[in-house]
């Protein structure tokens, strides 16, 4: 065996020191400890932590300690600590624990198992900080975080109202227009009432897709012609790059596909096509071969397609293909 | 930026995967008069489709403006299809009349609604609806639907 034989009582005196060293430092340490022995019993608590709660070391010790933890927080506090020593894993919990001034304060404690030099297990050490001023922050901002939830809430409930009428008075206007249009007995006018209706429908086609709760102020657009396909069926293929339109470029398309889903038609294909590329400068050239002739000679058709080339804030050429380029997107 | 691609438009409800024999027998099904039922809280909304569906060689077997009387009107009438709106005058709407016109009555409802927001749609598909047209729509496109309710077999 090497090592020095040292006697019992130089042993002693060692320990005491040793327990001396640990409390001065203990006691001078800016936050409250506490340590407990092997059987969980506590049996010292450090400077900071009688003058926070105002009691002796006597009072504290033991479990003594647990009569100055808030009621409601005293079961879960002593399951945590009772299930973690057991387990000789370091555990951290949060409770109220009352001061001198018989305030209940907000503290975080964190424990954990310590062991002689032997590798015995000794107990446990923990250090607690007030936290009040934390957690009331903290409770301030979920308030706060509610409140703002609950407003956005009611903001969407109130939005979705308002698209939900919107699109029932669209919705009449159009049924007005069709019964109008199932009692008209002039061929003609019953014809301009129908076209009246398609165009009405298209723009409405058009905008729902911008107009949803939650949505980007600008959509894909092929998501634009997907929309405005369904009501067109004289349109025939249509070829993209991705670009983002916003809902003016979006009722431009509405207007400039369905004016042409009347006069524009190929006669050869009994279809007109549609071309959206990506060219330089960020911006796009939108080419839609068609037959112009009857667009022209339609006074109505002419003063639409140009209020989507105003729409699209640049100028339309009117030959076929139809074409024009304009900068996509919500910034234009 | 992606490449250019083809817009691939969705495709309605249609008879490709049947025989010829009975995609003529859908066909044919889909023209026969048939019994609808309207429920709709806008007079002049159902007005229209009163309009429609007669002309298209149906008969409107009733018009109902709530939920409670379109149960009522679907269990005396026995509609072969209902033509429901989502939202009625009353406290329940047209998904709950439909799903207990579907149960109780085996009869299919074509969603007419101005709601179409996920949430309102996937309650609506409970109802297994044989269709769903979103407001505001033409008259060209209600006539379609229809049709396409009777030629999918939703409704019968």
């Amino acid at each position: 065996v090497s090592g020095t034989i040292v006697p019992s009582t130089q042993r002693e005196d060692i320990v005491e020191e040793g327990e001396r060293n640990f409390r001065e430092l203990a006691d001078n340490a800016p936050v409250m400890v506490w340590r407990s022995g092997p059987d969980k019993l506590c049996d010292f608590f450090n400077e900071p932590w009688l003058r926070f709660t105002g009691r002796s070391m006597e009072q504290e010790l033991g479990n003594g300690w647990a009569e100055g933890v808030h009621a409601d927080d005293l079961n879960r506090c002593l399951a945590i600590y009772i299930d973690q020593f057991d387990r000789r894993e370091e555990f951290s919990m949060d409770y109220r624990l009352r001061r001198h001034d018989g305030e209940y304060r907000w503290v975080l404690d964190n424990g954990r198992p310590y062991y002689r030099a032997d590798g015995s297990f000794a107990g446990y050490f923990g250090s607690c900080i007030d936290i009040t001023e934390r957690k009331v922050e903290q409770a301030e901002l979920e308030e706060a975080l509610a409140t703002t939830q609950g407003a956005l809430r009611e903001k969407d409930a109130l939005l979705q109202e308002l698209q939900h009428r919107v699109r029932n008075n669209f919705q009449i206007m159009l049924s007005l227009i069709s019964i109008a249009s199932e009692y008209q007995t002039d061929p003609v006018a019953r014809e301009q009432l129908q076209q009246l209706q398609k165009r009405i429908h298209l723009v409405g086609s058009a905008q729902r897709l911008f107009h949803r709760s939650g949505a980007p102020m600008d959509v894909s657009c092929r998501e634009v012609f997907r929309a405005l396909a369904e009501a067109l069926p004289k349109l025939g293929p249509i070829q993209c790059d991705e670009t983002r339109l916003d809902v003016n470029q979006g009722t431009a398309l509405a207007l400039l596909l369905g004016e042409l889903s009347e006069k524009g038609v190929v006669p050869a294909s009994g279809t007109y096509t549609v071309q959206l590329r990506t060219v330089e400068s960020g911006r796009a050239r939108l080419s839609i071969s068609c037959n112009t002739d009857k667009l022209r000679r339609d006074k109505s058709c002419a003063a639409i397609v140009n209020v989507a080339a105003g729409l699209l804030d640049a100028p339309l050429v009117l030959n076929n293909p139809v074409s024009i380029i304009f900068r996509p997107g919500a910034a234009s | 930026m992606t490449g250019a691609t083809d817009v691939h438009l969705a495709a309605g409800p249609h008879n490709d995967d049947l025989k010829p024999s009975q995609a003529r027998a859908r066909e044919s099904a889909a023209l026969q008069p048939r019994r609808i039922l309207i429920v709709e809280d806008e007079l002049l909304i159902s007005l229209e489709a009163e309009l429609i569906i007669t002309s298209l060689g149906h008969q409107v077997v009733g018009m109902a403006r709530s939920a409670d009387a379109a149960v009522e009107v679907a269990s005396r009438e026995r509609p072969d299809l209902v033509l429901m709106d989502i939202r009625l005058e009353g406290p329940s709407d047209g998904i709950d009349a439909a799903v207990k016109i579907r149960n109780t009555l085996g009869i299919a409802s074509l969603f007419v609604s101005a709601h179409d927001d996920p949430q309102t749609m996937a309650r609506a598909a409970t109802a297994t609806p044989a269709g769903f047209l979103i407001k505001p729509y033409t008259a060209a496109s209600l006539g379609e639907a229809i049709r396409k309710a009777f030629t999918a077999g939703q409704a019968d």
